[in-house]
């Protein structure tokens, strides 16, 4: 199959020896590459039980079938591994420059097995990997620092590109990630920690091969019709960042309709996703650790519109093969204590993880924590829902003083967030314990269970299920579970999957109040949104792009274009199912009781909210839940696939124990 | 016979500015160094003063952009 290198690089770190594995061909045609890819490795290479902080765990770096072969919006990576937060199936999306480079190396993924005694980074060029030594940079050098220290050391001819973790992950933090580019995280699932365990400080790639690509003109020919759309979409003049509470109304209507998503494209390449800032007080934005309507942030909010965050940008930021380019680059040396010169514009997830939900609007504060957790490896959403529940159990009185070292923890103010934020990198005082993230932190505090928001130990992101509950169907039933990325009724009714897999219902203009309850079409919607997310991860895809529809952003066509493949939507679409199983399986296998994933009641809307836009809301989660599980083959009351589903799917021999 | 010396010349009109002509550029010729060409704020690829001298006209970057913007030309783009 062409798009795709052929084979493996398999890094023992403890024997410090490395080797490639060749892939069958028919392992591709199953799996196809990306997240897919790693499905198939990590069920055959780690063991049932193990740690994931131990040298039984794999942790695999993917990039796409498609990343690299002439497509847009497709160069992402996933970081796979078995979680340490959740105890399951872990995966992370990344954007940013590095995924081009596995490829470019040789190899359609980069697997890590084993654990190094001492500080060790990778590095690959064209003579092949080596394994080197890299304690001078571990507990000195942030991964900001790292990355740029050891991108100067190794450039010879060709600048190479580095993942690194900072001290977070160094220090096992359960919500660290890995970072690229200066500040683009793999966030979720904890992964900084699997990297840290191994004693993985960096690595760095530096390969220039080709990548082989079946059509090279139906590529192009793709790719500019999708070019030629995306240029021609931008915003009139008129939409600032004071109208996007009344873009959040239109979409907090009682309607669904199918979407042009190429329509999207405006907001993203002006704005990125910060427009999200006001349109979600239409009770899509979560207040006050998820206690709160937006109703009580609506003043508030004004001071994060998105204009101001304009302001401070300095530069548009495209990830790799981006042609939107929704990132953003800012200086902040007028910050705080001025410590940092420039950051990525913090995302939406961010300024609502350390804005809204701890009631405030410091937006310099924000910028200043989103260059800490950057440097740090930590995941803004998890820790600014942890920081949320320290501020709740502060007001409750289940901490008091004693334990925080005397700092007060007063909703609104980010200045003892960013202290605590510190101490929690650090391991220290208060902060150690919640390095770990909430659910860690109950076990630490108790009686403060009640405060903890999260669905199978991972922190939700920032989009509230009372507004739409396809996102705490999703963040519930994902092998991943807390994800904002993997589902929602508003993603779905702009891809127009259904006019490429015969089986995903047609969006219809139509109420969504039934969305509360659980419904057989709902059902396959969701059960599709699935599977073309997992196609999309199998792809180094970018959700964003998805949104913008199948029908401009031609995944299925580039995949057979690239490939060489002749498969159908179907056939596509059914390697989004098989990929969805093998993670649940994963699961299964580690002892995970779906129903345990389940997001925390206060998040679903139990009880309900007493004001505001989502006022009155909760929906039926078990009920869709059950539904979700029906239509995609998975036991009704148990949510574990079934054996007809893993021979449907042909998967049985990968999966059992 | 003397190979002759060529330089990509992109099209900015069409640009998108993706970064795959500089991802796949086997010696750091190109980087985001060109402003001014949208209302955003992108930056754009060009040659570096460093590719001005150093770049061999493989022409990877040619054959690698997505829409085929970029074209080898004998004399320096904005000469």
């Amino acid at each position: 199959m062409k798009g795709v290198m052929g084979k493996i690089l398999k890094v023992n770190l403890t024997a410090r020896e490395w080797s490639e594995e060749q892939i069958d061909e028919g392992i591709y045609d199953q799996f196809l590459g990306g997240i897919g890819l790693a499905t198939y490795i990590l069920h055959r290479d780690i063991q049932k039980g193990a740690d994931p902080l131990g040298p039984e765990n794999v942790l695999g770096f993917v990039p796409g079938a498609l990343t690299g072969t002439g497509s847009f919006v497709t160069g992402r990576f996933l970081v796979t591994g078995k979680s340490p937060l959740t105890g399951g199936w872990g995966d992370s999306n990344c954007g940013g420059n590095f995924s081009p480079g596995i490829k470019q190396a040789g190899y359609d993924g980069i697997f890590f097995y084993g654990t190094s005694s001492e500080p060790v980074y990778l590095f690959i060029d064209n003579k092949g990997p080596q394994i080197l030594d890299a304690s001078e940079y571990w507990g000195t050098t942030d991964a900001v620092d790292t990355e740029q220290q050891l991108i100067e050391k190794h450039t010879l001819r060709k600048k190479p590109v580095c993942v690194t973790i900072g001290e977070a992950a160094e220090k096992l933090s359960l919500i660290s990630g890995i970072v690229n580019d200066k500040g683009r995280i793999a966030a979720r699932s904890g992964l900084g920690a699997v990297m840290g365990s191994k004693k993985l400080k960096a690595v760095v790639l530096a390969g220039s091969k080709k990548i082989p690509v079946a059509k090279p003109d139906k590529m192009k020919e793709i790719s500019t019709e999708y070019a030629n759309k995306v240029r021609v979409m931008n915003l009139p003049g008129f939409v600032k960042g004071s109208t996007f509470p009344l873009v959040g109304k239109a979409l907090g209507l009682n309607m669904r309709t199918p979407m042009n998503g190429i329509a999207m494209v405006g907001i993203f390449k002006k704005y990125g996703t910060i427009f999200a800032n006001l349109s979600g007080l239409n009770g899509d934005l979560p207040v006050k650790n998820w206690a709160l309507s937006t109703k009580h942030f609506k003043k508030k909010a004004k001071k994060t519109n998105p204009d101001l965050q304009l302001k401070k940008e300095t530069n548009k930021y495209h990830c790799s093969s981006c042609n939107i380019g929704c990132g953003g680059e800012a200086d902040i040396s007028n910050i705080g204590d001025g410590a940092f010169k420039t950051t990525h514009k913090p995302e939406y997830e961010t300024v609502a993880s350390f804005g809204s939900l701890l009631l405030s609007n410091d937006l310099d504060g924000i910028y200043y924590i989103n260059e800490i957790c950057n440097r740090a490896g930590l995941d803004t959403i998890s820790a600014g829902n942890t920081m949320a529940y320290a501020y709740e159990c502060y007001e409750k009185g289940i901490i008091t003083k004693e334990d925080t070292g005397g700092l007060e923890l007063k909703w609104g103010q980010v200045d003892t967030a960013i202290e605590v934020l510190k101490q929690m990198i650090r391991r220290e005082g208060f902060g150690a314990l919640l390095a770990d993230g909430v659910k860690a932190a109950t076990r630490k505090i108790p009686g403060s269970e009640d405060c903890a928001m999260h669905a199978g130990g991972q922190e939700p992101g920032m989009h509230d299920p009372r507004f739409e509950s396809g996102m705490g169907l999703h963040m519930s039933v994902d092998p991943t579970p807390g994800k904002h990325t993997v589902g929602a009724e508003t993603y779905y009714m702009s891809t127009a999957v259904w006019n490429y897999c015969s089986w995903a219902p047609k969006q219809k203009l139509e109420s969504k109040s039934h969305e509360q309850e659980a419904t057989h079409e709902g059902a396959w919607k969701n059960v599709a949104m699935s599977a073309m997310k997992q196609l999309v991860d199998c792809s180094g895809g970018c959700l964003f792009a998805m949104l913008t529809g199948f029908n401009n952003w031609r995944l299925f066509d580039w995949l057979n274009a690239a490939t060489g493949m002749e498969k159908s939507g179907d056939q596509l679409m059914e390697i989004g199912l098989r990929v969805q199983t093998m993670r649940q399986m994963f699961n299964i296998r580690e002892g995970i009781d779906p129903w345990k994933n389940k997001m925390a009641d206060r998040v679903i809307g139990r009880p309900p909210l007493p004001d505001g836009p989502t006022k009155g809301n909760s929906f039926d989660l078990e009920g869709q839940m059950q539904l979700y599980w029906e239509k995609i083959g998975w036991d009704r009351e148990t949510g574990v696939p079934t054996r007809e589903t893993l021979e449907k799917l042909n998967i049985l021999q990968y999966t059992e124990a | 016979m003397a190979k002759i010396k060529t330089y990509p010349h992109i099209d900015y009109k069409k640009c998108t500015a993706c970064r795959e002509c500089i991802t796949f550029c086997p010696f750091d010729c190109l980087d985001l160094v060109v402003r001014g060409k949208d209302s955003y704020g992108n930056t754009y690829p060009g040659l570096t003063e460093k590719g001005k001298k150093e770049c061999t006209s493989c022409g990877i970057c040619a054959g690698k952009c997505p829409i085929g913007v970029i074209e080898m030309k004998e004399e320096l783009p904005g000469a």
